[in-house]
């Protein structure tokens, strides 16, 4: 069903519905308010991962005591009188025959979703800090959450980041919005994300509640996020990088019976294709991944335990220890040379840029300076060992990085002792 | 009838291996109990547990390309596929569920 764009009034008296129906139903209030005490306690916003900025938050919202569940669904998420008037109920009605019956929204169009953003927009928006492995900051913008939800967001974000080594998963975060509801899919089922394309080719994540689609909000659990956000990460850094492409695990083949582990798939929905395999298998691995519980555990171990009952030698587990060895160096390496060799007017093309890497020495100098401002955790050594088998592939006669080349810093060999790194 | 403990995941020797129990699950015919042994693990088994499950099922473009949208099922607690769901994801947070012989 084509709907016409959602006005703000229009939002505004579904939200009211929407609040009326939980403070009516007032479900397990007590245990959720112990809950959401606990949480309060325990989420802290911790030094040195996140710094809170309230930009324009909902009142009191940055207040550490939050308030009971019940009271705090009505207030944040209406800011109206909170019992609907006979005009309103009557406008409601209209709208919700136009919507369909159970009042939420069918497929909604691109232009829909950006409106749903920018409303969440004008509802709040915090502003948080994370900073990734190699100790670079990255400001993510949180839209149109209420406290709760505002914690289990930037808890998610927070513990993403603490597992970006090298600092290649938090740029693809920029924006997320909660919103509360982003429709149907063509199939009718709720839909739970979407990462919608702005302008200027941006994409920005949004977040459903499923309010008024028989369920609870799902972004009160910290699981839930997770699974969802991390997937649509997963699609953004598998754009960026092309890593479900990859010949080396075969994203997207196996046996589609066999999910789980000693299986091919890690969920039912990975059989899907293999944009959509990487993206199940980098949810689930950065789910354990950024689990406090794993701290100092290898990537090894935590794919061993996801995968329990696993001996390492089924596809599964061949694919999940893809996603962390993709997201190193050598990919890191490969997107940055690339974009320089083939954007720089002067170059155009990766062999003469790798003749200009081994030729000039300002060449490699600037862009030493520049990783180390971007990517600390990616040395010189890691540079001059990748443009060496640049070169070597491209079968370029141009010596190694510092051998009879005076302008190069060091001078030692990229196979020194020393320095321990995989590309 | 359902009857699990749960335990967590501890590294020993030969790898992961069950650990200590931290919570119980008793469930039967669309209801359920959880029981929390240890308060460390009480928001991750109340995520669970306690909250609808939701299952990526398909996803779609939007009109143009300009972005796409997830959706998928919602699974309410307690029912027996929702614990088949639960089940699959407990290794993803350190957790294993044993099965208790119902008598």
């Amino acid at each position: 069903m084509a709907l016409g764009p959602i006005s703000n009034d229009a939002l505004s008296r579904q939200i009211a519905r929407g609040g009326l129906r939980v403070e009516a139903s007032a479900l397990g209030a007590e245990a959720l308010t112990r809950k959401a005490g606990a949480q309060a306690a325990a989420e802290e916003p911790q030094v040195g991962e996140s710094v809170l900025d309230v930009a324009a938050p909902f009142s009191a919202s940055s207040s550490c005591e939050e308030p009971p569940v019940a009271q705090q669904r009505t207030r944040d998420f209406f800011d109206g009188p909170l019992l609907m008037t006979p005009e309103g109920f009557t406008a409601a009605t209209a709208e919700r025959t136009a919507e369909g019956a159970t009042g939420v929204p069918c497929r909604l169009s691109h232009a829909q979703h950006c409106q749903l953003q920018d409303e969440a927009r004008l509802k709040g928006t915090q502003t948080i800090t994370l900073r990734d492995g190699g100790g670079i900051d990255h400001v993510v913008r949180i839209h149109g959450a209420s406290p709760v939800e505002c914690k289990r967001v930037e808890r998610a974000l927070c513990d993403l980041g603490r597992c970006d080594t090298y600092g290649m998963v938090l740029p693809s975060v920029a924006d997320v919005h909660v919103i509360d509801t982003l429709g149907t899919s063509q199939n009718g089922r709720p839909v739970l994300g979407t990462a919608v394309k702005r302008e200027g080719g941006v994409t920005t994540i949004s977040l459903s509640r499923l309010q008024g689609q028989g369920s609870r909000n799902p972004i009160e659990s910290l699981d839930h996020v997770k699974r969802v956000l991390y997937h649509e990460v997963g699609h953004s850094v598998d754009t960026r990088y092309n890593l479900s492409g990859s010949a080396e695990c075969g994203f997207g083949r196996g046996d589609s019976d066999k999910i789980g582990a000693g299986g091919d798939f890690v969920s039912r929905y990975a059989r899907t294709n293999a944009r959509e395999d990487y993206a199940e298998t980098f949810s689930n691995f950065y789910t354990s991944r950024s689990s406090a519980l794993f701290d100092g555990c290898s990537d090894a171990d935590v794919i061993h335990m996801n995968l329990y009952g696993d001996d390492g030698s089924s596809r599964v587990s061949q694919k999940m220890a893809y996603v962390p060895r993709s997201l190193g160096p050598a990919t890191l390496l490969k997107d940055y040379v690339m974009g320089l060799a083939t954007n720089h007017p002067h170059y155009d093309g990766i062999g003469r840029f790798t003749r200009a890497y081994f030729g000039d020495p300002s060449v490699r100098a600037s862009m030493v300076s520049d990783l180390a401002q971007s990517h600390p955790r990616v040395t010189p050594k890691m540079l001059d060992v990748f443009m060496e088998r640049t070169a070597k592939l491209l079968k370029l006669d141009v010596g190694s990085v510092g051998g009879g080349n005076p302008g190069m810093p060091g001078g030692a060999s990229p196979s020194a002792p020393g320095e321990r790194f995989a590309l | 009838m359902i009857h699990w403990r749960l335990h967590r995941l501890v590294m020993g020797p030969h790898g992961w291996e069950t650990g200590p129990l931290v919570g119980e699950v008793v469930a039967a015919d669309g209801t359920g109990h959880l029981l929390i042994h240890d308060d460390a693990m009480r928001e991750p088994l109340e995520d669970l547990f306690l909250f609808d499950q939701v299952c990526i099922e398909e996803r779609e473009s939007l009109e143009g390309g300009a972005g796409s949208a997830i959706a998928g099922d919602v699974l309410p607690p307690w029912r027996a596929d929702t614990l088949e769901v639960v089940k699959r994801r407990l290794p993803t947070l350190g957790l294993l569920a044993e099965d208790v012989p119902i008598p």
